[in-house]
């Protein structure tokens, strides 16, 4: 028996249809559109997917951010003021519109002192300044801060 | 009469199923398209605005008188058919950490060319302290 012909035989046994014609390509067309659409799918995921990359350009960016708010040394005072809510408001300023980021500030041996991020950040396609240091008047030691941001 | 209703059904699950399979190809065909095109458009805005950057440099009476003109041509963009939008804001800090908008200059398209226009951006300290951000938009335009 042929294969393609079993679904209708099997329904035909079974007193589903009286030709089995009707329903053999019923089944055929189904099979069919299942499998073209299985296989254009597999190929979409294969053939575009593209692993989202950092953009070098914003980690330049990130870096050039935190040279003008440490350029009268207002960073190193939001940083020692834990003042997340000023930093916020004036990174968010600076930031391109729908630009994601996060803050990090470390001591000097990259013990990570506190942190914020704003919603939405990714680190997946993030880029990240170099790590930029921060000095204060009342801390001899300097703070280590790096800047990412994500599209 | 029975083969004939089987046959309608079969017919309209086999139209279904082809819209949905043409649709899926056309979106998968203009994704890969749009995934090709976005390193170029990359580039290209990131020429315009880098060049934008080398001929104001941080010189606040250059980015003052400077106007967003773009033209074929004028930058080296890489390709006709590449539409290019600029803006460039300019900001102070006081002390305090309040971010003022000086200025904002936009051209020569007024909006963002579309979804699919990429975008470069860059940074400038200029000499009275100021900061300047230069956004760069490429689109193809067909």
């Amino acid at each position: 028996m042929d294969s393609r012909m079993r679904p209708a035989a099997l329904l035909h046994m079974r007193g589903w249809s009286k030709g089995g014609k009707g329903v053999a390509l019923i089944f055929d067309c189904m099979v069919a559109c299942v499998i073209i659409i299985a296989g254009l799918a597999a190929y979409s995921s294969v053939a575009t997917h593209k692993p989202p990359g950092p953009d070098e350009g914003l980690g330049k960016y990130a870096t050039d951010v935190l040279t003008f708010l440490d350029s009268n040394g207002c960073l190193a005072r939001l940083i020692e003021g834990r003042d997340s809510l000023a930093l916020r408001k004036t990174i968010g300023e600076l930031l391109p519109e729908g630009a994601n980021y996060c803050l990090c500030v470390y001591s000097p041996y990259w013990e990570l002192e506190w942190s914020f991020s704003s919603q939405g950040f990714d680190w997946r396609n993030a880029a990240a300044s170099s790590p930029y240091l921060v000095f204060s008047e009342s801390k001899p030691e300097p703070y280590m801060v790096t800047l990412s941001i994500s599209k | 009469m029975d083969q004939a209703f089987e046959a309608a059904i079969a017919f309209a699950i086999f139209v279904a199923a082809f819209s949905v399979s043409q649709y899926t190809a056309v979106a998968v065909y203009e994704s890969s398209m749009n995934r090709l095109s976005e390193p170029r458009l990359e580039a290209a805005a990131c020429i315009v605005a880098s060049e934008i950057l080398l001929q104001n440099g941080n010189s606040s009476e250059k980015w003052s008188s400077w106007e967003p003109v773009y033209e074929t041509g004028y930058y080296f963009s890489p390709a006709s058919g590449v539409g290019v939008a600029i803006r460039a804001t300019c900001y102070s800090l006081d002390p305090s950490g309040v971010v003022t908008i000086l200025w904002t200059k936009q051209g020569p398209s007024q909006e963002p060319l579309g979804r699919y226009a990429q975008k470069y951006v860059d940074g400038v300290i200029l000499e009275d302290g100021t900061f300047v951000r230069v956004e760069a938009y490429a689109s193809d335009i067909f």
